[in-house]
């Protein structure tokens, strides 16, 4: 949901001219559904390696 | 053995780390937050730096046995953005920490071959000027503190620039709220003060298309993106529409183009990156815009088909069989 811009008068000090022209998003659903996203990725991901660990090559299981 | 510097939810890691797994190629992943929850130990040896190591997953990896390294994406710490928040001090000092650790891991590592050196990565602005010298068209480009220049740059480019980052184009949270920092169209001046902070701005140049090249070992991976249609996504396709998708189609480049992409890559010492290019529609040149070495390649790969994560992971072996 699209709202206001970021501007000199509410924060006081200079930034570079990007962030006078960033559209504001109100904090969402949408971010919130980006963190479990990205936590599911991560179980995923951690799941993963723990099956090569079981499952490990023999170059892998030479190295420990 | 091929190290991975990544985080956890890479995509292109992924794949990539499947097809080495595949050929049975000795790899260790290191991502950022596992290292950083001492998930993944390390042990710096500060007598024989080499002797330094990680255990990951109960293998032990001493410095020593890597002969490349992969810089992906390694530092973003998400989780820990999610659990402590963003705008806070202790999430500052957890990146400074990280940041000094990252850069104590590439320079144990300097002496092994890079897939993506990040010790030798230049400027985007330094890198601009590299192009040029390349004779890549580049959009025209200035630096500016003052409103009286813009206005100068403005005028000259027929009212119609952009502003991005010098950096990174970033999505910043502030005050409760989120902000888009990418490339934006600047129509007017008006919402400018007279001073401000260090800020960068190109020409408009209006596409006819956007393309996204994967460079991979001197080859080029084009990809074309309809995103000129879409008022959405014609400054920057990031901009994406959800609803109605940009078209992603396998493209070619004229030869010369590409040997000039070649010879610049090989100047800003990148084997890898992810070159954005646009063609203009006012005179057909191409006009380079920016190179990212640790840019998203799945999304190139998979629309056009071209097996990029399998390419990786064979260039990956064959910088491992090296001398």
């Amino acid at each position: 949901m699209k709202t206001n811009k970021l501007t000199k008068k509410q924060l006081k000090i200079n930034l570079p001219c990007i962030a006078y022209c960033a559209e504001e998003f109100t904090i969402n659903k949408s971010l919130a559904n980006e963190n479990n996203e990205y936590l599911q990725s991560s179980f995923y991901q951690t799941t993963k390696m723990l099956i090569y660990k079981f499952r490990k090559p023999l170059h892998l299981s030479n190295l420990s | 053995m091929i190290l991975i510097f990544s985080t956890p939810t890479d995509n292109d890691t992924n794949l990539v780390m499947d097809w080495l797994r595949h050929l049975n190629e000795p790899v260790v992943r290191i991502n950022d937050e596992e290292l950083m929850e001492g998930k993944t130990h390390f042990f710096y040896d500060e007598n024989i730096p080499l002797n330094s190591y990680f255990i990951c997953y109960e293998n032990k990896i001493y410095l020593s046995q890597i002969r490349v390294v992969w810089f992906r994406k390694f530092g973003f710490l998400k989780n820990y953005q999610s659990i402590i928040g963003d705008n806070n001090d202790l999430m500052t000092y957890v990146r400074s920490e990280f940041n000094a650790l990252r850069t104590l891991l590439c320079k144990l590592l300097k002496n092994k071959k890079w897939l993506f050196d990040i010790n030798k990565l230049s400027s985007k602005i330094e890198i601009l000027q590299k192009a040029k010298l390349h004779c890549l068209q580049t959009p025209k480009t200035i630096v500016t503190t003052q409103k009286e220049k813009l206005t100068e740059f403005f005028l000259q480019n027929n009212q119609s620039i952009i502003t991005k980052s010098i950096a990174e184009a970033k999505y910043v949270n502030f005050r409760e709220n989120a902000y888009m920092f990418h490339t934006h169209l600047i129509e007017n001046l008006d919402c400018f003060e007279n001073e401000f902070s260090p800020s960068l701005f190109q020409q408009y140049v209006e596409k006819d298309i956007e393309l996204r090249v994967f460079f991979l070992n001197d080859k080029c991976y084009s990809m074309a993106i309809f995103s000129q249609n879409n008022e959405k996504t014609k400054v920057d396709f990031r901009n994406y529409d959800r609803n109605l998708p940009n078209r992603f189609v396998p493209f070619k480049l004229p030869h010369s183009i590409e040997q000039k992409i070649i010879a610049f890559m090989k100047d800003i010492n990148l084997n890898t990156g992810s070159l954005d290019i646009i063609k203009s529609k006012h005179n057909g040149e191409y006009y380079f815009l920016e190179v990212n070495p640790s840019g998203q390649f799945g999304m190139v790969s998979i629309p056009c088909n071209y097996n990029l994560h399998k390419k990786t992971a064979y260039f990956l072996i064959e910088l491992n069989n090296e001398n």
